[in-house]
């Protein structure tokens, strides 16, 4: 890291005009503390106008700017140049998504599995009283922190079952079906249960915790996927209604 | 933009994946070694099975084909390895499938492989003694 220039490769693709894609490379000038996103900003600001990439809240909280940098699916604002370890970045577009522009991948058929599973809350009607939840009973503790999820599509594009089946649901949205099946309040459990209870759904998951390995807000999909699993099979067996 | 037409036109497989998940490689060479297991049970039984049912002499014959033959005799050891790997790695997935080990799936990867390397060394050294 001794030089103070950046060498960017950035995968380039406008599928209405070019056949195939190719590689710019570009020099950017290393500033400290400069994340991967900056370095794409730097070009399309100063050098190439044309480079299309998505980005919005630059905090790690919106998930729009996930990108395929030096061999993983990353956040490009939540990536420290310094923590690649090189200054020879390769940024290429999240795989597993249809590519717009550049850097810019389609997420509609990321957010149409989100879909399948009824991503929201629906309550159950009975209930007319705030449910009550101990703090200490632990219930909520592995709901909540997989609620951190921010659709960012890090572990969609690192998942190599979703590589070799188009129709996988996914691990960010098995994740988020998890998180409202485990929720003893929700009023459609067995009917997400049938959406995921498939051979698309939780069983095309073979444990090989990509999605754990790139998810910058540290969660572990594999997880919550296998206590999907495990409420499927009791399911058929009428222990989990 | 009418999305489903233009999401056909625009995927272009990039062929990018996540070549250093450890994760990966384990179920690949799960799958690699399963499947050769499956051929070697079938080939073992079906080899056993037809030379028993034609009395014992040819079933003598055939077993001193396989065990007088050096090549035989070495992938025996391949076959040992697959079995160790298969099994630690199943025992490995087993515990994902009770619910333990989630954070901390690569330590239990390469103690498991370090335990695996430990027995098939073990063999090697028994068979070339």
């Amino acid at each position: 890291m001794s030089s103070r220039e950046i060498n960017a490769k950035i995968f380039r693709y406008d599928p209405e005009v070019d056949a195939e894609p190719r590689f710019d490379e570009f020099k950017v000038p290393l500033i400290d503390n400069m994340a991967v996103l900056d370095v794409v900003m730097h070009v399309q600001n100063y050098i190439d106008k044309t480079l299309a990439f998505r980005c919005s809240c630059r905090i790690g909280m919106c998930g729009s700017c996930a990108m395929y940098i030096n061999g993983k699916p990353r956040l490009a604002c939540r990536t420290q140049v310094k923590s690649l370890g090189t200054n020879n970045i390769t940024i290429m577009p999240l795989p597993n998504l249809p590519i717009i522009r550049d850097l810019a991948t389609d997420m509609e058929p990321f957010f149409e599995k989100w879909k399948k599973i009824k991503p929201y809350y629906v309550g159950k009607s009975e209930l007319t009283e705030p449910a009550v939840i101990r703090p200490d009973s632990g219930e909520r503790e592995f709901i909540d922190q997989m609620l951190d999820c921010i659709t960012c599509g890090c572990c969609y594009g690192a998942c190599s079952m979703v590589a070799t089946n188009e129709d996988y649901i996914g691990p960010a949205a098995l994740n988020r079906a998890y998180t409202l099946i485990a929720d003893k309040r929700d009023a459609i459990r067995i009917e997400r249960i049938n959406v995921v209870g498939r051979s698309y759904g939780v069983w095309r998951c073979h444990d090989q915790f990509n999605c754990a390995e790139v998810c910058p807000k540290k969660l572990v999909p594999t997880k919550s996927i296998q206590q999907l699993k495990k409420r499927c099979v009791l399911q058929k067996f009428g222990i989990f209604k | 933009m009418p999305n489903r037409e233009m999401a056909a036109s625009q995927r272009y497989a990039t062929h990018s994946q996540v070549w250093g998940a450890v994760g990966m490689w384990a179920w690949i060479l799960h799958r690699i070694t399963g499947i050769g297991l499956v051929l070697y049970i079938l080939l073992h039984t079906t080899l056993m099975a037809s030379s028993l049912i034609r009395g014992s002499e040819a079933f003598n014959a055939m077993l001193t084909i396989l065990m007088t033959n050096p090549v035989l005799h070495y992938m025996e050891l391949l076959l040992v390895g697959a079995v160790i790997y298969h099994g630690l790695n199943g025992i490995r997935l087993l515990l994902f499938d009770i619910g333990i080990g989630f954070s901390r799936q690569k330590e239990i990867f390469w103690s498991a492989m370090a335990v695996g390397a430990a027995m098939w060394i073990y063999v090697i050294m028994i068979k070339l003694s």
